[in-house]
Protein backbone atom coordinates (compact mmCIF):
# COMPACT_ATOMS: atom_id res chain seq x y z
CA UNK A 1 0.00 0.00 0.00
CA UNK A 2 2.82 2.60 1.15
CA UNK A 3 4.32 1.84 -2.10
CA UNK A 4 1.17 2.89 -4.32
CA UNK A 5 0.67 5.89 -2.62
CA UNK A 6 4.43 6.51 -2.81
CA UNK A 7 4.29 6.57 -6.48
CA UNK A 8 0.67 7.30 -6.58
CA UNK A 9 2.08 10.77 -4.64
CA UNK A 10 5.12 11.63 -7.09
CA UNK A 11 3.42 10.51 -10.44
CA UNK A 12 0.30 13.07 -9.47
CA UNK A 13 2.72 16.24 -8.73
CA UNK A 14 5.04 15.35 -11.30
CA UNK A 15 2.73 15.24 -13.74
CA UNK A 16 0.49 18.09 -12.56
CA UNK A 17 3.49 20.09 -12.84
CA UNK A 18 4.86 18.91 -16.18
CA UNK A 19 1.36 19.41 -18.17
CA UNK A 20 0.87 22.79 -16.62
CA UNK A 21 4.63 24.51 -16.61
CA UNK A 22 4.15 25.23 -20.42
CA UNK A 23 0.34 26.57 -20.08
CA UNK A 24 1.54 28.44 -17.15
CA UNK A 25 4.43 30.21 -19.36
CA UNK A 26 1.64 30.73 -22.29
CA UNK A 27 -0.25 32.45 -20.43
CA UNK A 28 2.61 34.28 -18.73
CA UNK A 29 3.66 35.49 -21.85
CA UNK A 30 0.86 36.70 -23.07
CA UNK A 31 0.49 39.00 -19.90
CA UNK A 32 3.72 40.26 -20.37
CA UNK A 33 4.83 38.87 -17.30
CA UNK A 34 8.44 37.98 -18.54
CA UNK A 35 11.84 38.39 -16.81
CA UNK A 36 15.56 38.97 -18.82
CA UNK A 37 18.07 36.22 -18.47
CA UNK A 38 20.75 38.37 -18.26
CA UNK A 39 23.21 35.47 -18.31
CA UNK A 40 22.58 35.14 -22.41
CA UNK A 41 24.65 37.61 -24.61
CA UNK A 42 20.70 38.46 -26.46
CA UNK A 43 19.41 38.86 -23.05
CA UNK A 44 16.00 36.94 -24.02
CA UNK A 45 13.15 37.31 -22.32
CA UNK A 46 11.66 34.42 -20.48
CA UNK A 47 8.01 33.96 -18.83
CA UNK A 48 8.16 34.71 -14.96
CA UNK A 49 6.32 33.56 -11.84
CA UNK A 50 5.83 29.89 -13.71
CA UNK A 51 6.46 28.66 -9.98
CA UNK A 52 2.63 28.56 -9.89
CA UNK A 53 3.10 25.16 -11.81
CA UNK A 54 5.00 23.46 -8.92
CA UNK A 55 2.54 24.92 -6.38
CA UNK A 56 -0.54 23.13 -8.20
CA UNK A 57 1.99 19.95 -8.31
CA UNK A 58 2.57 20.01 -4.64
CA UNK A 59 -1.39 21.20 -3.61
CA UNK A 60 -2.87 18.59 -5.33
CA UNK A 61 -0.62 15.71 -4.39
CA UNK A 62 -1.11 16.81 -0.50
CA UNK A 63 -5.05 16.90 -1.63
CA UNK A 64 -4.75 13.00 -2.46
CA UNK A 65 -2.19 11.72 -0.18
CA UNK A 66 -4.64 13.47 2.54
CA UNK A 67 -7.42 11.55 1.29
CA UNK A 68 -6.27 8.27 0.61
CA UNK A 69 -3.92 7.90 3.45
CA UNK A 70 -6.69 9.50 6.14
CA UNK A 71 -3.74 9.25 8.99
CA UNK A 72 -1.39 12.34 9.48
CA UNK A 73 -3.36 14.75 7.22
CA UNK A 74 -2.59 17.57 9.93
CA UNK A 75 0.93 17.10 8.50
CA UNK A 76 -0.46 17.28 4.96
CA UNK A 77 -2.67 20.82 5.76
CA UNK A 78 0.27 21.68 7.13
CA UNK A 79 2.92 21.74 4.78
CA UNK A 80 0.21 22.95 2.50
CA UNK A 81 -1.36 25.85 3.85
CA UNK A 82 3.02 27.18 4.84
CA UNK A 83 3.36 26.51 1.17
CA UNK A 84 0.33 28.80 0.38
CA UNK A 85 1.41 31.49 2.75
CA UNK A 86 5.04 31.69 1.38
CA UNK A 87 3.85 31.45 -2.40
CA UNK A 88 1.30 34.16 -1.70
CA UNK A 89 4.28 36.79 -0.23
CA UNK A 90 6.42 35.85 -2.68
CA UNK A 91 3.70 36.64 -5.39
CA UNK A 92 3.30 39.74 -3.65
CA UNK A 93 7.27 40.00 -3.86
CA UNK A 94 6.98 39.76 -7.61
CA UNK A 95 4.47 42.60 -7.98
CA UNK A 96 5.51 44.97 -5.33
CA UNK A 97 9.49 44.00 -5.31
CA UNK A 98 9.43 44.30 -1.25
CA UNK A 99 12.89 45.36 0.58
CA UNK A 100 15.14 42.35 1.52
CA UNK A 101 14.21 42.87 5.65
CA UNK A 102 10.27 42.74 4.47
CA UNK A 103 10.80 39.63 2.71
CA UNK A 104 12.64 38.10 5.81
CA UNK A 105 9.99 38.99 8.17
CA UNK A 106 7.27 38.25 5.99
CA UNK A 107 8.46 34.52 5.17
CA UNK A 108 8.25 34.07 9.17
CA UNK A 109 4.55 34.20 8.67
CA UNK A 110 4.45 30.55 6.92
CA UNK A 111 5.42 29.30 9.78
CA UNK A 112 2.54 29.85 11.86
CA UNK A 113 0.14 27.13 10.12
CA UNK A 114 2.30 24.72 11.43
CA UNK A 115 2.20 26.12 15.07
CA UNK A 116 -1.50 26.78 15.03
CA UNK A 117 -1.98 23.31 13.89
CA UNK A 118 -0.03 22.15 16.65
CA UNK A 119 2.04 19.65 13.42
CA UNK A 120 5.34 19.75 15.03
CA UNK A 121 7.49 17.76 17.57
CA UNK A 122 8.84 19.99 19.80
CA UNK A 123 11.48 17.28 20.73
CA UNK A 124 14.31 16.93 18.16
CA UNK A 125 16.31 14.66 17.18
CA UNK A 126 20.27 16.41 18.06
CA UNK A 127 23.51 13.93 17.17
CA UNK A 128 25.13 12.44 19.76
CA UNK A 129 22.58 13.86 22.66
CA UNK A 130 19.54 12.30 21.46
CA UNK A 131 15.96 13.87 21.81
CA UNK A 132 15.66 17.03 23.50
CA UNK A 133 12.53 18.60 24.99
CA UNK A 134 12.45 21.87 23.61
CA UNK A 135 8.47 22.81 24.21
CA UNK A 136 8.86 26.38 24.12
CA UNK A 137 12.03 27.10 22.26
CA UNK A 138 10.90 25.22 19.04
CA UNK A 139 7.97 26.96 18.32
CA UNK A 140 9.81 29.83 18.66
CA UNK A 141 12.33 28.57 16.11
CA UNK A 142 9.80 27.75 13.62
CA UNK A 143 9.01 31.05 12.03
CA UNK A 144 12.37 32.06 12.33
CA UNK A 145 13.35 28.22 10.49
CA UNK A 146 10.77 28.80 7.87
CA UNK A 147 11.82 32.70 7.07
CA UNK A 148 15.32 30.72 6.65
CA UNK A 149 15.11 28.28 4.11
CA UNK A 150 12.33 30.55 2.14
CA UNK A 151 15.33 32.81 1.64
CA UNK A 152 18.07 30.94 1.53
CA UNK A 153 16.13 29.03 -1.64
CA UNK A 154 15.05 32.15 -2.98
CA UNK A 155 18.32 33.89 -3.40
CA UNK A 156 19.64 30.26 -4.67
CA UNK A 157 18.18 31.18 -8.38
CA UNK A 158 20.98 33.13 -9.82
CA UNK A 159 21.68 30.75 -12.79
CA UNK A 160 19.06 28.60 -14.72
CA UNK A 161 18.20 25.25 -12.90
CA UNK A 162 19.94 26.27 -9.76
CA UNK A 163 16.87 26.58 -7.34
CA UNK A 164 14.77 23.62 -8.88
CA UNK A 165 17.63 21.28 -9.02
CA UNK A 166 18.52 22.03 -6.21
CA UNK A 167 15.86 21.75 -4.09
CA UNK A 168 15.20 17.85 -6.06
CA UNK A 169 18.38 17.02 -5.08
CA UNK A 170 17.98 18.05 -1.49
CA UNK A 171 14.45 16.48 -1.57
CA UNK A 172 15.75 13.35 -2.98
CA UNK A 173 18.00 13.22 -0.02
CA UNK A 174 15.16 13.79 2.28
CA UNK A 175 12.87 10.62 0.75
CA UNK A 176 15.72 8.42 0.94
CA UNK A 177 16.26 9.97 4.96
CA UNK A 178 12.51 9.50 6.04
CA UNK A 179 12.26 6.32 4.41
CA UNK A 180 15.48 5.09 6.14
CA UNK A 181 13.95 6.26 9.54
CA UNK A 182 10.92 4.93 9.21
CA UNK A 183 8.76 8.26 8.97
CA UNK A 184 6.73 7.04 6.38
CA UNK A 185 4.42 10.34 6.13
CA UNK A 186 7.30 12.47 5.63
CA UNK A 187 8.73 9.96 3.25
CA UNK A 188 5.14 10.50 1.12
CA UNK A 189 5.01 14.37 1.85
CA UNK A 190 9.03 14.53 0.53
CA UNK A 191 7.71 12.44 -2.67
CA UNK A 192 4.88 14.81 -3.50
CA UNK A 193 7.36 17.38 -2.76
CA UNK A 194 9.43 16.05 -5.18
CA UNK A 195 7.80 15.29 -8.53
CA UNK A 196 6.49 18.94 -8.74
CA UNK A 197 10.11 20.54 -8.31
CA UNK A 198 11.31 17.91 -10.50
CA UNK A 199 9.06 18.30 -12.83
CA UNK A 200 9.90 21.96 -13.22
CA UNK A 201 13.59 21.58 -13.63
CA UNK A 202 12.93 19.69 -16.67
CA UNK A 203 12.14 23.66 -18.09
CA UNK A 204 14.09 25.53 -16.06
CA UNK A 205 17.44 24.04 -16.19
CA UNK A 206 19.76 25.06 -19.05
CA UNK A 207 19.03 26.90 -21.36
CA UNK A 208 15.61 27.86 -19.21
CA UNK A 209 12.24 28.28 -21.21
CA UNK A 210 11.11 29.25 -17.47
CA UNK A 211 11.84 31.13 -14.08
CA UNK A 212 9.70 30.37 -11.47
CA UNK A 213 9.74 33.65 -9.62
CA UNK A 214 9.80 34.77 -6.12
CA UNK A 215 6.55 32.64 -5.59
CA UNK A 216 7.91 29.63 -6.64
CA UNK A 217 11.15 29.64 -5.06
CA UNK A 218 9.19 30.80 -1.84
CA UNK A 219 6.68 27.70 -2.41
CA UNK A 220 9.47 25.43 -2.41
CA UNK A 221 11.81 27.26 0.23
CA UNK A 222 8.66 27.17 2.76
CA UNK A 223 8.17 23.20 1.09
CA UNK A 224 11.84 21.47 2.30
CA UNK A 225 10.91 23.81 5.93
CA UNK A 226 7.63 23.01 6.63
CA UNK A 227 8.63 19.10 5.65
CA UNK A 228 11.47 19.40 8.22
CA UNK A 229 9.71 21.11 10.70
CA UNK A 230 6.87 18.85 10.96
CA UNK A 231 9.02 15.70 10.45
CA UNK A 232 12.03 16.15 12.01
CA UNK A 233 15.42 15.30 10.45
CA UNK A 234 16.54 18.85 10.83
CA UNK A 235 20.46 18.35 11.42
CA UNK A 236 20.23 16.39 8.17
CA UNK A 237 18.32 19.01 6.20
CA UNK A 238 20.69 21.79 7.48
CA UNK A 239 23.38 19.83 6.17
CA UNK A 240 21.77 19.12 2.97
CA UNK A 241 21.41 22.61 2.47
CA UNK A 242 25.06 23.87 3.14
CA UNK A 243 25.48 25.25 -0.06
CA UNK A 244 22.42 27.39 0.13
CA UNK A 245 23.18 28.67 3.58
CA UNK A 246 26.58 29.83 2.70
CA UNK A 247 25.58 31.65 0.07
CA UNK A 248 22.65 33.85 1.61
CA UNK A 249 25.00 33.63 4.59
CA UNK A 250 27.73 35.61 2.48
CA UNK A 251 25.68 37.68 0.94
CA UNK A 252 24.04 39.01 3.53
CA UNK A 253 27.86 39.18 5.77
CA UNK A 254 29.92 40.62 2.78
CA UNK A 255 26.68 43.08 1.27
CA UNK A 256 26.72 44.79 4.46
CA UNK A 257 23.63 43.46 5.85
CA UNK A 258 19.57 42.89 4.18
CA UNK A 259 20.13 45.01 0.85
CA UNK A 260 18.19 44.69 -2.57
CA UNK A 261 19.61 44.02 -5.88
CA UNK A 262 18.84 47.92 -6.26
CA UNK A 263 20.99 48.97 -3.09
CA UNK A 264 24.00 46.53 -4.61
CA UNK A 265 27.00 48.94 -5.99
CA UNK A 266 28.63 46.39 -7.64
CA UNK A 267 27.68 43.25 -8.99
CA UNK A 268 28.94 40.01 -7.85
CA UNK A 269 30.00 38.51 -11.62
CA UNK A 270 29.70 40.07 -15.28
CA UNK A 271 29.14 38.46 -18.91
CA UNK A 272 31.91 38.65 -21.23
CA UNK A 273 31.68 39.51 -24.52
CA UNK A 274 32.11 35.82 -25.70
CA UNK A 275 29.39 34.48 -23.42
CA UNK A 276 31.35 33.52 -20.66
CA UNK A 277 30.69 34.63 -17.02
CA UNK A 278 33.58 36.11 -14.74
CA UNK A 279 33.81 36.83 -10.98
CA UNK A 280 34.07 40.65 -10.23
CA UNK A 281 37.59 41.30 -8.84
CA UNK A 282 35.79 44.53 -6.25
CA UNK A 283 35.76 43.82 -2.31
CA UNK A 284 32.50 45.80 -2.67
CA UNK A 285 30.53 43.25 -4.26
CA UNK A 286 28.70 40.63 -1.84
CA UNK A 287 30.25 37.21 -1.83
CA UNK A 288 28.12 35.40 -3.64
CA UNK A 289 28.59 31.07 -4.00
CA UNK A 290 28.20 32.00 -8.19
CA UNK A 291 31.31 34.19 -7.41
CA UNK A 292 33.34 31.64 -5.37
CA UNK A 293 32.60 29.50 -8.23
CA UNK A 294 34.00 31.55 -10.71
CA UNK A 295 37.23 32.71 -8.57
CA UNK A 296 39.49 30.44 -10.30
CA UNK A 297 38.24 31.23 -13.89
CA UNK A 298 35.34 32.53 -16.53
CA UNK A 299 32.92 29.88 -17.11
CA UNK A 300 29.98 29.26 -19.25
CA UNK A 301 26.39 29.26 -17.35
CA UNK A 302 26.01 25.65 -17.78
CA UNK A 303 28.97 24.90 -16.04
CA UNK A 304 28.08 27.42 -13.20
CA UNK A 305 24.78 25.57 -12.63
CA UNK A 306 26.55 22.39 -13.05
CA UNK A 307 29.08 23.17 -10.17
CA UNK A 308 25.86 24.51 -8.19
CA UNK A 309 24.71 21.14 -8.72
CA UNK A 310 26.90 19.13 -7.57
CA UNK A 311 27.66 21.02 -4.37
CA UNK A 312 24.46 20.46 -3.26
CA UNK A 313 25.06 16.84 -3.91
CA UNK A 314 28.13 16.82 -2.31
CA UNK A 315 26.32 18.19 0.66
CA UNK A 316 23.37 15.28 0.61
CA UNK A 317 26.48 13.43 0.69
CA UNK A 318 28.06 14.31 4.00
CA UNK A 319 23.90 14.78 4.92
CA UNK A 320 23.59 11.26 3.87
CA UNK A 321 26.33 9.64 5.62
CA UNK A 322 25.24 12.21 9.44
CA UNK A 323 22.26 9.33 9.38
CA UNK A 324 24.52 6.33 8.87
CA UNK A 325 26.63 7.44 11.43
CA UNK A 326 24.59 9.02 13.72
CA UNK A 327 20.92 7.97 15.11
CA UNK A 328 18.62 10.10 14.37
CA UNK A 329 15.82 7.59 14.12
CA UNK A 330 12.47 6.56 16.14
CA UNK B 1 35.47 21.22 -10.57
CA UNK B 2 39.65 21.71 -10.00
CA UNK B 3 39.23 25.02 -9.62
CA UNK B 4 36.15 25.27 -7.33
CA UNK B 5 38.20 22.34 -4.65
CA UNK B 6 38.14 24.79 -2.25
CA UNK B 7 34.55 25.06 -1.93
CA UNK B 8 34.15 21.44 -1.24
CA UNK B 9 36.91 21.39 0.97
CA UNK B 10 35.35 24.49 3.26
CA UNK B 11 31.78 22.35 2.75
CA UNK B 12 33.67 19.54 4.52
CA UNK B 13 35.61 21.49 7.07
CA UNK B 14 31.93 23.30 8.05
CA UNK B 15 30.46 19.49 8.41
CA UNK B 16 33.42 18.15 10.56
CA UNK B 17 33.01 20.91 12.53
CA UNK B 18 29.12 20.48 13.16
CA UNK B 19 29.54 17.49 13.99
CA UNK B 20 32.44 18.30 16.39
CA UNK B 21 30.42 20.89 18.11
CA UNK B 22 27.45 18.62 18.64
CA UNK B 23 29.52 16.25 20.38
CA UNK B 24 31.45 18.86 22.45
CA UNK B 25 27.61 20.23 23.21
CA UNK B 26 26.67 16.63 24.36
CA UNK B 27 29.41 16.39 26.90
CA UNK B 28 28.36 19.65 28.24
CA UNK B 29 24.69 18.46 28.11
CA UNK B 30 25.41 15.21 29.73
CA UNK B 31 27.92 17.00 32.32
CA UNK B 32 25.04 19.18 33.29
CA UNK B 33 22.48 16.85 33.57
CA UNK B 34 24.41 15.78 36.60
CA UNK B 35 22.83 18.45 38.37
CA UNK B 36 19.29 17.48 37.87
CA UNK B 37 16.89 19.62 35.01
CA UNK B 38 14.96 22.08 35.34
CA UNK B 39 13.59 24.91 32.75
CA UNK B 40 16.87 26.99 34.44
CA UNK B 41 19.42 24.55 32.88
CA UNK B 42 17.38 23.74 29.81
CA UNK B 43 17.56 27.50 29.21
CA UNK B 44 21.44 27.60 29.78
CA UNK B 45 21.41 24.54 27.76
CA UNK B 46 19.29 26.78 24.96
CA UNK B 47 21.54 29.75 25.00
CA UNK B 48 24.97 28.14 24.81
CA UNK B 49 23.33 26.54 21.61
CA UNK B 50 22.81 29.49 20.26
CA UNK B 51 26.30 31.09 21.37
CA UNK B 52 27.84 28.34 19.99
CA UNK B 53 25.73 29.05 16.66
CA UNK B 54 26.84 32.39 16.18
CA UNK B 55 30.33 31.78 16.62
CA UNK B 56 30.33 28.78 14.12
CA UNK B 57 29.00 31.40 12.01
CA UNK B 58 31.39 33.41 12.35
CA UNK B 59 34.29 31.39 12.08
CA UNK B 60 33.06 29.80 8.92
CA UNK B 61 32.67 32.99 7.56
CA UNK B 62 36.42 34.05 8.39
CA UNK B 63 37.67 30.36 6.69
CA UNK B 64 35.66 31.49 3.52
CA UNK B 65 37.03 34.95 2.74
CA UNK B 66 40.45 33.24 3.47
CA UNK B 67 40.21 30.61 1.32
CA UNK B 68 38.41 33.14 -1.12
CA UNK B 69 42.03 35.49 -0.42
CA UNK B 70 44.06 32.83 -2.04
CA UNK B 71 41.87 32.31 -4.73
CA UNK B 72 41.49 35.33 -6.12
CA UNK B 73 43.42 37.64 -4.11
CA UNK B 74 42.43 40.61 -2.29
CA UNK B 75 39.31 41.04 -1.93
Amino acid sequence: MLIMYALSAFAISFLTTFISTPRIALFMNSRGMVGVDVHKPNKPKIPEMVGVSMLIGFSISLAFLSIATSESSNTYLAVFLSIIVAALIGLFDDFKDLSPTRKVLLAMLSGFPIIVLRAYNPRPIIPFIGRVRLTIAYPLAIPIALSVTTNAMNMSDPVNGAMSGSASIILTLLTIAYMLTGNYTAFLVSLALLGATLAFYFYNRYPAKVFSGNVGSFAVGAAIGSLVVTSGLEVVAVIAMLPQILNSYMILSTSGGFKGKRDITVRPTRLLENGLIEAVKDQRAPLTLVRMILAGSAKTEKEVAREFLALTVFSSILAFITIIIVPLGG
Amino acid sequence: MKDTFWIYINLLIAWISIMIGFYLLATLVNYMRQFGGSTLLNTLEVLITVLLFLLWLFLWRLLTTKFFKNVIGKI
